[in-house]
């Protein structure tokens, strides 16, 4: 029982994250919604990485029922459409974090990690996510061609390093308010 | 036993991302020389010059010419200086601020600032 419930609750986690920040990049940068699947900010992109590089396997499963609940509106409730582009949204960035953590030399407790490697994974798990989505839309019918492609790109890597970004301001701050409270100068 | 080890090994990598998180690049690494090399220019910069090349070269009295030049090299490439041909005397290279320079300077001038307030305190 208990051996199960670390998973349940990774993949609980990664499905509950991607949701909420789903929703909440749709309502934050509604305006730059190219299409249903395109946005030139796409926020989510970053928990797809993250939630990978912390979770691994367990949290792209959660990424991928995460997607499969953000797709009914769009695709229809358990379709095949949806099945597929949810299959997909956790593959992507679980095949670029194993490649990119070879390629980098990285250990399964990513000791050794630095913030430009971070980068370069981001830019692996944009790439091959947006490659593989793409490869479905025009396997669906649904493609929109170099145009749709670019704007995933550019939505993918902005969101990413905007993420990214906002959560290293916050840790620089939080380091200067505890160095502040606990009196170290 | 292996719920507990997964449990460590999400905590260590959770630890060694917030550290990548933190040290994500901002502005380019500097090294010592380079610093020194960038600091002397904007001396220079300041008095509303751009500076020659050759100038540069013998800024440092311990330093050889060949040091400061492959500093300089390393300064155009990290965008920090820019190097053009001057209009009156193509032989002659100078040297000039980039946006990026600008910006390092005025992080440069808000550090200083906190560090005063803060050893003010």
């Amino acid at each position: 029982m208990i051996r199960c419930a670390q998973p349940l609750l990774h993949i609980g986690l990664s499905a509950a994250l991607w949701v909420c920040v789903y929703y909440l990049n749709g309502w934050l940068f509604a305006a730059l919604e190219s299409t249903r699947t395109a946005n030139w900010v796409f926020v989510p992109a970053a928990v797809r990485l993250l939630v990978v590089l912390l979770f691994g396997g367990w949290g792209a499963f959660g990424l991928g029922v995460g997607t499969l609940i953000t797709n009914g509106p769009i695709f229809g409730w358990m379709t095949l459409p949806s099945a597929a582009v949810a299959t997909l949204s956790a593959l992507a960035p679980y095949l670029a974090v194993q490649t990119g953590r070879v390629l980098l030399h990285l250990s399964a407790t990513l000791h050794g990690i630095t913030g430009v490697s971070l980068l370069q994974l981001g830019a692996m798990s944009a790439v091959c996510s947006v490659l593989l989505h793409s490869v479905l839309f025009y396997v669906l019918g649904s493609d929109s061609g170099i145009g749709g492609f670019v704007t995933m790109l550019v939505g993918d890597v902005l969101g990413t390093l905007l993420v990214l970004y906002v959560l290293r301001t916050l840790l620089v701050l939080d380091g200067r308010w505890r160095k502040r409270t606990s009196g170290l100068r | 036993m292996a719920t507990s080890k997964d449990a460590s090994q999400v905590y260590m990598r959770f630890v060694n991302l917030a550290t990548a998180i933190r040290t994500l690049p901002t502005f380019p690494a500097l090294d010592a020389m380079e610093e020194r090399v960038l600091n002397g220019l904007a001396a220079v910069w300041a008095t509303g010059v751009d500076v020659k090349v050759l100038e540069a070269m013998n800024f440092g009295a311990d330093t050889s010419p060949s040091t400061v030049h492959r500093r300089l090299k390393g300064l155009q490439k990290k965008g920090l200086i820019r190097m053009y041909s001057s209009s009156e005397d193509s032989r002659i290279r100078l040297i000039a601020p980039t946006d990026l320079t600008l910006q390092y300077f005025e992080q440069m001038g808000r550090c200083l600032s906190l560090a005063v307030r803060d050893s003010a305190r």
